[in-house]
């Protein structure tokens, strides 16, 4: 078998164990035996564990992983887009794009964040229009600029300013409006809930499939624009749908599990070192689980005190950091950035 | 012959909101299947934008492209991609796929929608990376290339997409003296043997001279002429290449000469036309024009043996220091 073949199995099996783990694994201690008994519908005579395993388990384990595959595969289609091995949903500023139109709808919705489809619509809508915000900016200052280390920057200045609207917004904010703001911002998997999952986990997985239909432009682009262009792609249309694509990604794993960081950045380094490509029909596919594996690793990380959770951008960083100055370091070595 | 490429009064340049600067204006090519066509001219003379119009990537300010008997604007993205391959010094990000994987993305006009390769688009990648010479490279990453063995895989990546017309900028810019003839070589060969129509845009006179079919030299002024390489030359059009410069060019011996005026002439004659030519070349280093005569100052027998007015010299050197002393 392939290094690709084995390296899918291997992460396949990795992502499985997690999974498991985060359904076996919580604050409250509840035999591994009797988890496996409520996935499979029967009585355990324990209404309260059944609860924390349906309402809670459950859709932690699926947001993380969803969530942490739509960012890998961001992160993956940004660096790619923009020629930019260090841009992610977060530095280049479309996640906080996000949180600025999270902040608003629930500003003028006076707290209405998660109730209702209306809600879970004005909520993903507020935090799409700050992402797409973000990435038509970003998309018309890379005509303008040629150096993709100015592009860089300019994210990170449109961090700020997104960054400075959402003080304001919160300057003005209720007590507990700023309150339920700060711990949003700090990432969690665990805020959508069961009745929200199906719309959240359908509208992640058309994301992801989509990504797919990006494989050939991608590698085309590899090449550069001029010659991307030569080859038969439609920059224009493949720019658009590169935008929207990322922007809807982005912003449903912002709206709900706040502006995560990291996972797009290191994941699709990781995927490429890993495979040894930059080839995306591999590429892609290994980055979504990946990512997959490394969102519900963190969140196993997260949920392992016996206090409540940790904040996922608390360890994300710690986990992403070495990685991220190892490649820089090692730059001139590693194969795919000459 | 038929031309598979022409322009009809052609302007190109660049329109930004209102302004518009013309480079190029009333522009009437052909290219001609099978050829190897070299387009000249000074940094900033408009060739890049002449590329760039030609292969429909910019639109004209006026006049057509011709392609296939179609107007280029006429064309999708798709069908250009089969008619035109394109091979720039553009900077690519591909340090990550190999070899194959590289030249394999020449295929995408031709494959589907994932850009699989099946063994038909295989044997064509292989066969392209043979023709260009870098076979033992094949499974390498682009990376590990070198400028020239990259420039050769962007050539098969050309070849590859099996367009007749291969469209070049400036394909040996960045290349050493070595790798440049090898490419251009390659090229030339490719025209001859393959009938790919090959339009090279290079600052290399010297070698397009030799290979090319055809020269479109671009003046300052935006003008171009287009002719067989012989008949331009010797129409002394190479000079609108150095339009108010201190460069001549001498189209006797097919030199780059600096014109510097107050050079004395000399008259020199040798027993063989090589060490002619260097002698002549010391000389006029120190501003002496060489012209050859009967009973010259200079008769030069042999490297070691050099005579001037009758005194035996035995190397340039001492000619050189001979002749400081006499002024």
């Amino acid at each position: 078998m392939n290094r690709f073949g084995v390296i899918m199995i291997a992460l396949t099996t990795a992502l499985i164990a997690c999974f498991c783990a985060l359904l076996l694994v919580g604050s409250v201690d509840i035999p591994a035996a009797d988890v496996v008994d409520i996935l499979f519908g029967h009585d355990v005579g324990n209404e309260a564990w059944r609860f924390i395993v349906v309402e809670s388990r459950i859709p932690l384990a699926v947001t993380a992983a969803l969530s942490g595959a739509a960012l890998a595969v961001c992160g993956l289609l940004l660096q790619t887009a923009f020629n930019n091995p260090l841009a992610d949903p977060s530095i280049l500023g479309v996640s906080t794009g996000s949180s600025l139109g999270v902040a608003i709808v629930m500003l003028l919705g006076g707290g209405a964040l998660y109730t209702g489809l209306g809600g879970y619509f004005a909520t993903l809508g507020g935090a799409l229009v700050g992402a797409l915000a973000v990435m038509a900016i970003l998309l018309f200052a890379s005509t303008l600029v040629k150096s993709s280390t100015m592009l860089l920057i300019i994210g990170v200045l449109i961090s700020y300013l997104t960054s400075s609207a959402i003080s304001l917004l919160n300057f003005f904010a209720t007590q507990e409006g700023v309150h339920s703001f700060v711990i949003w911002g700090m990432g969690n998997f665990s805020a959508v809930t069961m009745r929200q999952l199906p719309m959240f986990a359908a509208t992640v997985v058309v994301g992801l499939l989509l990504s797919l239909m990006m494989i050939k432009p991608l590698n085309a682009l590899l090449l550069g624009q001029r010659y991307a262009e030569n080859l038969g792609v439609n920059l224009r249309t493949v720019r658009n749908t590169l935008l929207l694509l990322t922007g809807l990604l982005t912003a449903i794993v912002t709206a709900f599990c706040g502006p995560i960081g990291f996972i797009g950045l290191v994941v699709p380094h990781l995927a490429r070192l890993l495979l040894g490509t930059s080839d995306h029909f591999r590429l892609i596919p290994a980055t979504i689980i990946l990512g997959a594996v490394s969102a519900t690793l963190c969140t196993l990380v997260s949920v392992l005190p016996s206090s409540g959770l940790i904040p996922i951008n608390a360890i994300t960083p710690i986990v992403g950091v070495p990685v991220i100055i190892y490649v820089i370091l090692n730059r001139k070595k590693i194969f795919y950035f000459n | 012959m038929s031309a598979i490429i022409y322009t009809e009064s052609l302007s190109a340049g660049y329109r930004k909101r209102k302004s518009v600067t013309t480079v190029l204006h009333d522009v009437n090519l052909e290219l001609h299947v099978g050829e190897l066509v070299s387009l000249l001219g000074a940094n900033g003379a408009g060739k890049s934008t002449l590329i760039r119009t030609i292969c429909g990537l910019q639109p004209p300010l006026a006049g057509k492209v011709i392609i296939d008997y179609k107007d280029v604007e006429r064309l999708t993205p798709r069908q250009l991609s089969k008619i035109i391959a394109l091979v720039t010094t553009e900077r690519t990000y591909a340090g990550g796929l190999t070899v194959g994987e590289l030249v394999g993305l020449g295929r995408h006009p031709h494959t589907g929608f994932l850009g699989r390769l099946d063994e038909h688009d295989r044997q064509i990648v292989a066969a392209a990376i043979e023709k260009v010479g870098i076979s033992h490279k094949a499974t390498s990453y682009v990376a590990e290339l070198s400028d020239g063995e990259r420039q050769k895989a962007m050539i098969a990546k050309a070849l590859a997409q099996e367009a007749p017309v291969i469209i070049l900028d400036e394909p040996t810019a960045f290349l050493d003296v070595a790798s440049r003839i090898e490419v251009l070589q390659l090229l030339h060969d490719l025209a001859r043997d393959d009938r790919r129509t090959i339009l090279i845009s290079s600052h290399d006179i010297q070698q397009s001279m030799a290979l090319s079919d055809r020269l479109w030299i671009v003046s300052d002024s935006g003008e171009i002429v287009s002719g067989v390489t012989e008949d331009l030359i010797l129409a002394d059009k190479i000079s609108l290449l150095f339009n108010n410069r201190d460069v001549a060019f001498d189209a006797a011996t097919g030199d780059f000469l600096t014109t510097r005026k107050g050079a004395r002439q000399i008259t020199v004659k040798a027993d063989s036309a090589e060490l002619y030519k260097w002698i002549a070349n010391a000389l006029r280093r120190n501003d002496l024009l060489a012209t050859e005569a009967d009973s010259p100052q200079i008769y030069a027998h042999a490297a070691d043996d050099i005579r001037l007015n009758g005194i035996r010299l035995g190397s340039i050197e001492e000619l050189l220091s001979a002749l400081k002393d006499i002024n």
